[in-house]
């Protein structure tokens, strides 16, 4: 019973909760950051790292923070934690660093941060916030390397994959490049592939629920 | 004690300040680590710009050249290349571009553009940038009057034009004083 | 003054920072229900990022100064959270009424994306270029989402296809527009 609900709290944000999909939170670096399967991925990583690391400290501080200063605490917190992530990535991953560009300091201001440690990580043990935190970074990974994948393939006509720490090519394959369309790689795309995506992911997501609600009748009679 | 920490007036300024401190450290021990590594990266940056300027290997001397200090120039250096040709090349930045400045090189002969490369990443999230990157040579030529790139609502283009100005008047400093 | 005009105009239209720098994203789709709500969120809004990149601009002298600019986002963050919360007491005091109009708004602004960014990126600027550009770049969210409010009035009523009520119209609607602004990038 008791790994059930610990697996519940990694597995929800994941698909079922997911901060960007379902719960439309923080979507401002998704549109920034979906260019190409590269920036997603560091993007996705540099939120998990992030994610983590506040949770961890929020839930270990939290019955020592008195309530009335706990929001300005938790800012100096998040937005310390996203100096050095932002210090260690402009050290050691250059490329993806300055490609990134402005983005990294606004995790800062990321939604989905702020709103785990008030919500969750504040009245939780450290063991809970941590799973937590990996299911909300791992569901905003997914929901932005979805983005980034339809909208580098449909740029650009295939995808690349680099390794951040040295800048070497993993692969690159482009089987259509010949039918690109550069619009998914400008602004218009990217409003466009998000918005398709959501209405696509809702209208699974309340059918699902309409086949639920109507085998769920269907055995009370 | 107890009753001091009680207090509302103590106990909230010193738990704020207490975790300010303890992160301010650890920002600063983070930086002390990585300075070094990002001026190192910096100094390799403009190295390879500098061989994308005139082709690689092609540069026999480099001189230091001292100026007075101005918003755009970050330095200049007296260039000789194979071929014997003198160039000046000039570190500049652009400044007030709204989507973020430029840092690039450009090498200056007989009073025109004859060159320029940008050092780092020339990504940027700037629709007017697009007629400026490497390779596309747009603003070789430039001598001061005959700006050919216009971006969107001039800001881009501006910040461009008014670091090579700079640079051209202090190219034409020189050639009067010799 | 033209190099002004052009700053003004490019963070207005043609860089515009929904449009185009995606920001502000989370509360343009929250707030732009009714026009009467964006409209105050966009003056709140113009009024936090003017003071707050003022403030930060001077304040960025200071840690230059004292060698810690990498306390650059610490602060600013602190900043821009004390500001808000004495403009909503401010608020609050001297005008009931308003205070109850704006609501939840206010507070909302802390973890506004244009805030944070657009007081990182005036700190390399010219006073009077960096006013321009604030004033801009939040009257360019003032814009966009009056404009957006108008037509998502009129989306509640509209026959829209299941799954796709809601947010997912109202980012395909902002695809439009941002298209028909990438038509701006030719005029100044």
């Amino acid at each position: 019973m008791d790994t059930q609900k610990k697996s519940k709290i990694f597995l929800n944000p994941l698909l079922k909760e997911n901060p960007i999909l379902v719960l439309i939170l923080g979507l401002c670096p998704v549109l920034g950051v979906s260019e190409t399967i590269d920036k997603a991925i560091g993007m996705g990583m540099a939120v998990i790292l992030v994610l983590f690391c506040t949770n961890l400290v929020i839930s270990l501080i939290r019955k020592l923070v008195p309530n009335e200063v706990r929001i300005p605490i938790y800012i100096v917190i998040i937005a310390s934690f996203v100096t050095m992530v932002q210090m260690l990535m402009n050290a050691f991953t250059p490329e993806l660093a300055e490609s990134l560009g402005a983005f990294i300091p606004l995790i800062t201001v990321n939604c989905i941060i702020l709103g785990r440690a008030e919500a969750f990580a504040s009245k939780n043990s450290v063991g809970d916030s941590i799973l937590d935190a990996l299911g909300n970074g791992f569901g905003f990974l997914i929901a932005v390397f979805l983005v980034a994948f339809f909208r580098e393939f449909l740029a650009t006509g295939g995808w690349k994959l680099s390794n951040p720490f040295t800048n070497s090519t993993i692969f690159e394959i482009r089987p259509l490049a010949d039918f690109a369309i550069p619009l998914f790689g400008q602004n218009t795309g990217a409003f466009l592939t998000l918005g398709i995506i959501i209405g696509i992911v809702t209208a699974i997501r309340m059918s699902s629920e309409q086949r639920k609600t109507l085998k769920a009748k269907k055995e009370v009679q | 004690m107890k009753n001091l920490w009680e207090n509302k007036f103590v106990r909230l300024p010193l738990s704020l300040a207490a975790v300010c401190l303890v992160f301010s450290s650890l920002l600063a021990l983070t930086n002390f680590v990585t300075d070094p590594i990002i001026a190192s990266m910096q100094e390799e940056k403009e190295k390879k710009a500098y061989e994308v300027l005139y082709g690689e290997g092609n540069i026999s001397s480099r001189e230091e050249v001292t100026f007075e200090a101005t918003d755009n120039i970050n330095s200049i250096t007296k260039v000789v290349t194979t071929d014997n040709v003198e160039h000046y090349v000039y570190n500049l930045s652009t400044k007030n571009v709204i989507s973020g400045d430029f840092n690039f090189l450009a090498g200056i002969k007989d009073g025109k553009v004859d060159a320029y490369s940008f050092i780092g990443v020339e990504n940027n999230n700037n629709y007017g940038f697009a007629e400026f990157s490497n390779g596309k040579d747009r603003l070789v030529g430039y001598d001061g009057s005959n700006f050919s790139i216009v971006s969107g609502a001039t800001n881009t283009s501006n910040g461009f034009k008014t670091a090579l100005d700079a640079a051209l008047a202090h190219y034409a400093s020189l050639s009067a004083e010799a | 003054m033209s190099d002004i005009f052009s700053v003004f105009m490019a963070a207005l239209i043609t860089n515009n920072i929904v449009l185009t720098g995606f920001l502000g994203i989370c509360s343009y789709l929250g707030v732009s229900k009714k026009t009467s709500s964006s409209v105050g969120m966009g003056f709140a809004l113009t009024f936090v990022v003017f003071m707050a990149s003022v403030i930060c601009y001077f304040l960025n002298m200071v840690l230059v100064a004292a060698n810690i600019e990498y306390m650059q986002t610490v602060c600013f963050i602190l900043v821009i959270a004390s500001l808000v919360q004495f403009v909503e007491m401010f608020i609050k005091k001297f005008s009931p009424s308003l205070y109850k109009s704006l609501g939840i708004f206010l507070p909302l602004i802390t973890t506004n994306c244009i805030v944070l960014y657009v007081t990182r990126q005036v700190v390399e600027m010219d006073f009077v270029k960096m006013i321009a550009y604030a004033l801009g770049t939040a009257l360019g969210y003032f814009l966009v989402i009056f404009i957006f409010s108008t037509i998502r009035e009129k989306l509640d009523s509209a026959p829209v296809a299941k799954g796709f009520k809601g947010v997912a119209i109202a980012l395909l609607v902002t695809a439009i527009m941002a298209m028909a602004f990438t038509g701006f990038s030719g005029i100044f």
